[in-house]
């Protein structure tokens, strides 16, 4: 697999994205990190970005408005001919049924408890997720 | 007028004549065919079938002759029975010293002639006549001599038949009364309403039950047709389609409310099922009226605490979902920048600050754990035990890699020491057997690195997974309360921890039908043994 030149976090909490973000710059990240933080911006961020870029989207569970399911449902037409784009699911909640649910769509690849740290950033960097 | 003696087993006689039960029947044709026949054979105007009781002579049959019966003193026939085998003739009454002054013979019907063959009981016991009386003198030829005692014997063997045919029919009548009494009895008892419905709607028997119902006096329903008083849009939608059904030879249950007058509304379960008679026709159907009226408020009842619970139960899913998000998330917060703090600050020799810092560091990790322990808790109500065979040595790889760091933080071990496989549900022995090797990592002794030994057995009764350290133990009198929720035996700051774990280990056993007990020695450690029943983790595994 190429190298990851894009990770996009989509959380509304502040607080998780600023200290993911400073883990990723931690573990030696360089490329470009997109921080979404409203789940009903992510259709308008995916229609215009260049999805053969090799990205990983971290997705947050729990949000206001749509849940981190549904914002993956959404995704998954847009997705599904484009692997480079790697969906993995990033929650406070480590329950069986979120991991059963995620399990049930078929772009995610990953489910991780919070916080993403610098050793987990840089194994998947590394290719090893 | 010479009367005759009375015979010497005259007592055993009327017995027999008696029992018979013939006296005072009904003419019946064949006895009349008997005396037609004796008429017509001796060529007399009368013939009779007489028979001798105590004080009188009664014809069972008699041609040409009007009286049904005359007095003994007058009669022929005592005469004639004194010789049982004998046909006693009188070919001339008027010139016989035993009759010429009897009154049948100087009045009415003037007797002249008068044979009579005994009709004698196969014990010798002469019970009457059969004789033939003619108003002139005559003589009868040996032939029908023969003949008329040929007849009573026939009359004897008819008698027998007509008695023990009357038997027959009273003891069958007897039978047939108790049976009815018994099903009268079957049908008017008990609670629940019963009527008998003929094939044209018509109610032909109710009980008592079905009268109180329906305050109804008996002759207001039996013999009425139900159109005519059940209301029409009842009759017609509801109690002909289910009675014809019923019918057609099918028993047909439905529930209903009827409106009774007192008890108003009430839940009724009815069962129409097709009465038959002997030949297996249906004449009709047996309708049956169950109360259940009490049994559909009980369901009510349970049907408002059924959602209740259910209410509950989405309550409690919505508190583990506030434990597991909502709260995960600040908590998350406070141990991320707090750690993130504490990387920035060592080093600068911040003095009390970093010192607070650690202290809020370690509450928020303390409070992340527990929160986890509780939502771990709280789910182990809703899981349903999936039973495979674990294999031990990866669960445990499992659990050194989940325990990296606190194994690599106090230089402890894991050792396994033997391994057989256990059934179970894999993910709730892999939290039980964690909890127990994280207590042990975290009880230690200080200075002695940690080594936990886990074995697994079969015993005779189910599998075991014991898990021994070479910890600081624990003292007997507190072993008892150890796996109650949230008893902590050690002071916060000596020891980590929050008192869940090894409640989590006993109920993981409990769901399995198992136990947990614990053996330790003061100073040298302590085994935690998981028990699991066979019969329980091995359902559909059981020659595992």
């Amino acid at each position: 697999m190429a190298a990851i030149g894009r990770i996009v976090l989509i959380d509304d909490n502040d607080a998780d994205n600023e200290f993911h973000e400073i883990m990723i710059r931690k573990a030696g990240f360089a490329g470009e990190v997109v921080v979404i933080d409203n789940p009903l911006r992510v259709e308008g961020y995916l229609s215009s970005a260049d999805l053969n870029v090799p990205t990983y989207i971290f997705l947050d569970i729990n949000m206001p408005m749509m849940d981190g399911f549904q914002v993956a449902e959404q995704m998954v037409p847009r997705l599904r001919d484009h692997p480079a784009i790697v969906v993995m699911m990033l929650s406070s909640s480590s329950s069986q049924k979120d991991r059963d649910q995620a399990a049930q769509i078929g772009i995610i690849r990953g489910f991780i408890t919070k916080p993403l740290t610098d050793s987990m950033v840089k194994e998947f960097l590394a290719g090893h997720a | 007028m010479k009367l005759a003696p009375i015979p010497a087993n005259e007592a055993a006689r009327l017995k027999a004549l008696h029992a018979l039960g013939i006296l005072d029947t009904l003419p019946q044709p064949m006895f009349d065919e008997v005396t037609r026949l004796a008429a017509s054979i001796c060529n007399t105007p009368i013939a009779l079938i007489s028979l001798i009781d105590h004080d009188r002579q009664w014809f069972k049959s008699r041609v040409g002759l009007n009286a049904a019966q005359t007095s003994r003193e007058i009669a022929f026939c005592t005469h004639a029975i004194l010789k049982p085998t004998d046909v006693l003739v009188v070919e001339d009454a008027s010139k016989d010293d035993r009759f010429f002054d009897n009154p049948l013979v100087t009045g009415d019907p003037s007797i002249r002639f008068y044979a009579g063959a005994p009709i004698v009981t196969p014990d010798g016991l002469a019970l009457g006549t059969v004789c033939v009386i003619d108003q002139v003198p005559r003589a009868l030829t040996g032939t029908q001599q023969e003949s008329l005692q040929a007849l009573s014997r026939l009359v004897m063997h008819l008698l027998q038949e007509e008695s023990a045919r009357q038997e027959r029919e009273s003891a069958n009548s007897v039978v047939a009364r108790r049976r009815l009494d018994s099903m009268i009895a079957i049908a008017s008892q008990g609670l629940d309403l019963k009527a008998f419905i003929d094939a044209d709607y018509v109610w032909r028997f109710v009980n008592d039950r079905y009268l109180e119902y329906w305050q109804a006096k008996r002759e207001d329903v039996e013999g009425k047709r139900l159109v005519d008083v059940v209301d029409e849009k009842v009759f017609v939608e509801l109690v002909k389609p289910h009675l014809d059904r019923a019918f057609e030879g099918e028993t047909v249950t439905y529930e209903a409310v009827f409106d009774f007058p007192k008890r108003g509304k009430t839940h009724v379960e009815v069962v129409y099922s097709p009465a038959r008679d002997s030949s297996g026709n249906i004449i009709g159907a047996l309708a049956r009226v169950h109360d259940i009226q009490r049994r559909k408020e009980r369901e009510a009842q349970l049907q408002r605490t059924f959602e209740l619970l259910e209410l509950k139960t989405v309550e409690q899913e919505r508190f583990i979902h506030i434990l597991s998000h909502d709260l995960h998330e600040p908590i998350n917060s406070i141990v991320n920048f707090a750690s993130l703090l504490e990387e920035e600050l060592s080093g600068r020799h911040a003095g009390s600050s970093e010192r607070f810092l650690l202290y809020v560091t370690r509450g928020g990790r303390r409070l992340k754990q527990l929160v986890e322990e509780l939502v771990s808790f709280v789910q182990l109500d809703r899981k349903s035990i999936e039973a495979v065979e674990v294999d031990m040595e990866s669960l445990i790889n499992d659990i050194r890699a989940d325990l990296d760091s606190a194994l690599s933080r106090t230089g402890g071990r894991v050792e396994s020491s033997p391994l057989s496989p256990v059934v179970g549900d894999r993910t709730l022995l892999l939290l039980a057997v964690e909890n127990l090797v994280t207590n042990a990592l975290k009880f230690g002794r200080p200075g002695v690195p940690p080594v936990v030994v886990v074995s697994s057995t079969r015993s005779d009764t189910g599998f075991v997974i014991d898990v021994t350290d070479n910890g600081i133990g624990i003292p007997e009198a507190q072993r008892e309360n150890i796996f109650e929720v949230f008893k902590r035996l050690h002071a916060r700051n000596e020891y980590a921890g929050n008192g869940l774990g090894l409640s989590i280990c006993r109920k993981v056993a409990d769901m399995h039908g198992g136990r947990v007990v614990c053996h330790s020695t003061i100073g040298a450690g302590s085994t935690f043994s998981i028990h699991l029943p066979y019969n329980h983790a091995a359902d559909g595994l059981g020659d595992m």
